[in-house]
């Protein structure tokens, strides 16, 4: 696997850094990348999309223009989003050593959710543009309110972080949780049936709505809480020993809780505002990629994440679609029913369930 | 030979509740560690062992005076300069999942790495040396998780060993271990301090382990200021006894090892001698008899036949009460027939 190995005689192990496993993932997403650009209610020859691609015109037109302003925005944003919710829930995993945790555990997709709830339900503005078709507006309205609403929680959690210690964290966090959720019901409540619909709408997740424009925004921010997150895999390292060792170590845990926190709020956050709250890609993919690289260091699980949260979300989006079919399933549903027995083996195949998360 | 590593000044420590409130566990404590030398920390349990240990590694901070490693107080280090100077083994299980004993004793590494947390053939070269030196090479592929608590303690101990430290200090290292494999973690804790010319501090309830094992002894006593000293010159001295007395136990000078204190059931003569005559002096005085050597004219007078082992046939012990004599074959039968002897 590594470039350089020493020699085969050695009786020592290498620090296996599974280059070889990354590069398959890598490839697996070029080609699940590609497909998703060419499937879909209209199927397009591969061939085809690669000329499209490198800026030349399809033989159909429509073709041209499927592929740019639809089907690019929607695979790139699968594949930001994936690799951010799993990276987000793998830094979460490891912080609160707890496998149940995920990137909303500290309340940031509430805070989204209140916020849209907010926009669509309370103001209704924009409830009706939404329920006559896609609007720019509208759709920059929600995502603003949704990023509002994750930036109050994350705030909140910040500033509550370095006073308390991390298991009161995640109480606090579920706690954030609990009450914006209520506040949202006690707005459903008072709603009528179409803003309801629209609301319910946004929560089933879709990766459909950014628009190129939107794109701008989401694109830089997402590589930039990736990037934090690549700078604390080995904080995450240290952390797997627990808080105690962590500190001999020589970390400064308040500092690398901090910045844990933030790139892993920065990713949920802005996921959630402009594709709705997806659910099991965060907790399902770091489960799945410890399986599968059989590593525990972050400095492999990090980039691993990336790829396989990618490659996950393409695939969720591309069976969502039904290819062939006119038929659109909510993409929460397939995450879901993708995810649940991915995690379920990848657990039973382990001896133990705390063996496959590293706390 | 016998640079101090660390030294304390009136030390206080203890916890703080919320801004004026303190709880002193312990105080005036004035010690040190020297280069070379392996020192336990014993004491009974809740006078602050651990909160001592926690308070030498900086994980909290002291309530009152100094500490000084190599002369600097402990506050002015970095927290990756201390990283380096000293190496902890704390009492926490760990659950590391996916991570070999190599990549455990990797993060050792941690306060000598880049950023990104690589490791550089150097690093590597430190990794396998410490493991070597705990005799843990075997290990270095295994998955933590699968080792036993044995092995899983050498790798902690090479993971601090990999911090390269000046100093090396474990909480209770041999508290899960069966008795092969404390004393072998003692064994290579002596050896470390010896061949490496580290400083190393562990905390521990095996008093006998320490007595044999330990340089010096710390002994923490409740309220009181910490006794320290070579383990003969403390037993010599009193202070040994003195802190374990009146928890049910009982330090035997002459034995160098503790017998249960319990109240006697009577006195015992036992006539005879040989490792045969001590191990049934050793099962008297676990039934609770003051056992007296030769007549003394006791009411119960055990004489030791020679030539026959426990469960060979024919009367190995002849136990005489008053005027009846008997022959028993094994010594669960002679506390047995002496116990029939007690009013009940």
């Amino acid at each position: 696997m590594t470039a350089q190995a020493p020699s085969q005689s050695s009786p020592w192990p290498s620090i296996g850094m599974r280059r070889g496993a990354l590069l398959v993932l890598l490839l697996l997403l070029a080609a699940l990348f590609l497909l998703s650009l060419s499937l879909g209610s209209v199927s397009i020859p591969l061939r085809q999309i690669a000329v499209v691609l490198l800026g030349g015109a399809a033989e159909k037109a429509t073709w041209t223009n499927i592929v740019l302003q639809f089907r690019l925005p929607k695979a790139l944003t699968a594949a930001l989003a994936g690799a951010a919710l799993a990276v987000s829930g793998l830094q979460m995993q490891t912080l609160f050593r707890n496998p149940l945790a995920g990137p909303f555990v500290l309340g940031i997709n509430s805070g989204a959710s209140l916020g849209v709830a907010l926009v669509i339900l309370a103001i209704g503005a924009p409830g009706a543009t939404l329920m006559a078709g896609i609007s720019l507006l509208a759709d920059f309205t929600i995502a603003a309110a949704a990023i509002l609403g994750a930036a109050a929680i994350m705030l909140v959690i910040l500033v509550v972080a370095p006073r308390v210690e991390t298991t009161t964290l995640l109480i606090l966090g579920l706690m954030v949780g609990y009450a914006t959720s209520a506040l949202v019901s006690v707005l459903l409540y008072f709603s009528i049936a179409e803003r309801i619909q629209a609301y319910i709408s946004w929560t089933f997740g879709s990766f459909g709505g950014v628009t190129w424009a939107q794109m701008r925004i989401m694109g830089p921010v997402i590589l930039a809480g990736l990037s934090i997150a690549w700078l604390s895999a080995k904080p995450l390292n240290a952390l797997l020993l627990g808080e105690g060792y962590a500190r001999t170590l020589g970390l400064t845990v308040r500092r690398a809780r901090f910045w844990i926190i933030t790139s892993a709020s920065i990713l949920a956050g802005v996921v959630t505002a402009f594709a709705g709250p997806i659910g099991f890609i965060g907790v399902a993919v770091p489960h799945l990629c410890r399986g599968i690289l059989r590593s525990s260091d972050h400095r492999v699980l990090v980039p691993g994440t990336i790829l396989v949260g990618a490659i996950s979300a393409l695939a969720a989006d591309l069976l969502a679609q039904l290819p062939g079919s006119q038929t659109i399933l909510p993409l929460n549903a397939v995450t879901a029913l993708l995810g649940a027995p991915v995690v379920t083996w990848v657990i039973l195949r382990q001896r133990r369930l705390s063996a496959s998360f590293g706390s | 030979m016998n640079d101090v590593i660390l030294e304390t000044r009136s030390l206080a420590i203890g916890y703080r509740h919320g801004r004026k409130q303190t709880h002193r566990v312990c105080e005036q404590i004035d010690v040190r560690l020297f280069r070379g030398e392996l020192t336990c920390l014993l004491g009974p349990n809740g006078v602050g062992k651990s909160t001592l240990i926690r308070t030498l590694i900086g994980l909290q901070p002291p309530i009152d005076g100094t500490i000084a490693l190599n002369g600097r107080p402990l506050t002015d280090f970095h927290p990756h300069e201390l990283a380096r100077r000293i190496g902890v083994v704390l009492t926490e299980r760990i659950q590391t999942g996916m991570l070999t004993a190599y990549a455990l004793v990797g993060l050792g590494r941690y306060p000598y790495t880049s950023w990104a947390g690589g490791l550089s053939p150097a690093d590597e070269q430190v990794i396998r040396w410490a493991l070597t030196a705990v005799g843990a090479a075997p290990l270095a592929g295994r998955l933590v998780d699968e080792l036993s608590d044995g092995e899983r303690q050498k790798v902690m101990v090479a993971r601090a060993l990999a911090q390269e430290p000046d100093l090396i200090i474990l909480d209770e290292p041999t508290a899960y271990l069966d008795l092969p494999h404390r004393v072998e973690i003692m064994r290579i804790l002596r050896d470390l301090a010896r061949r490496e010319n580290r400083a190393i501090l562990l905390s521990t309830h095996d008093l006998d382990l320490a007595l044999r094992t330990a340089d010096k002894l710390w002994l923490l006593a409740a309220g009181g200021r910490p006794q320290v000293g070579a383990p003969e010159d403390l037993v010599l001295s009193g202070a040994f006894q003195e802190t374990f007395r009146g928890h049910g136990v009982e330090f035997d000078p002459m034995r160098g090892a503790f017998r249960t204190a319990s109240a006697a059931y009577g006195e015992i003569d036992l006539i005879g001698d040989g490792l045969k005559a001590v191990w049934t002096e050793r099962a008297l005085e676990r039934a609770g008899y003051d056992v007296h050597a030769g007549a003394n004219g006791a009411t119960i007078r055990i004489e030791v036949v020679d030539g026959r082992l426990p469960g060979e046939a024919g009367a190995s012990w002849r136990l005489t009460v008053g005027r009846q004599t008997s022959q028993i074959d094994s010594l669960a039968g002679l506390l047995e027939a002496i116990r029939q002897t007690q009013p009940s």
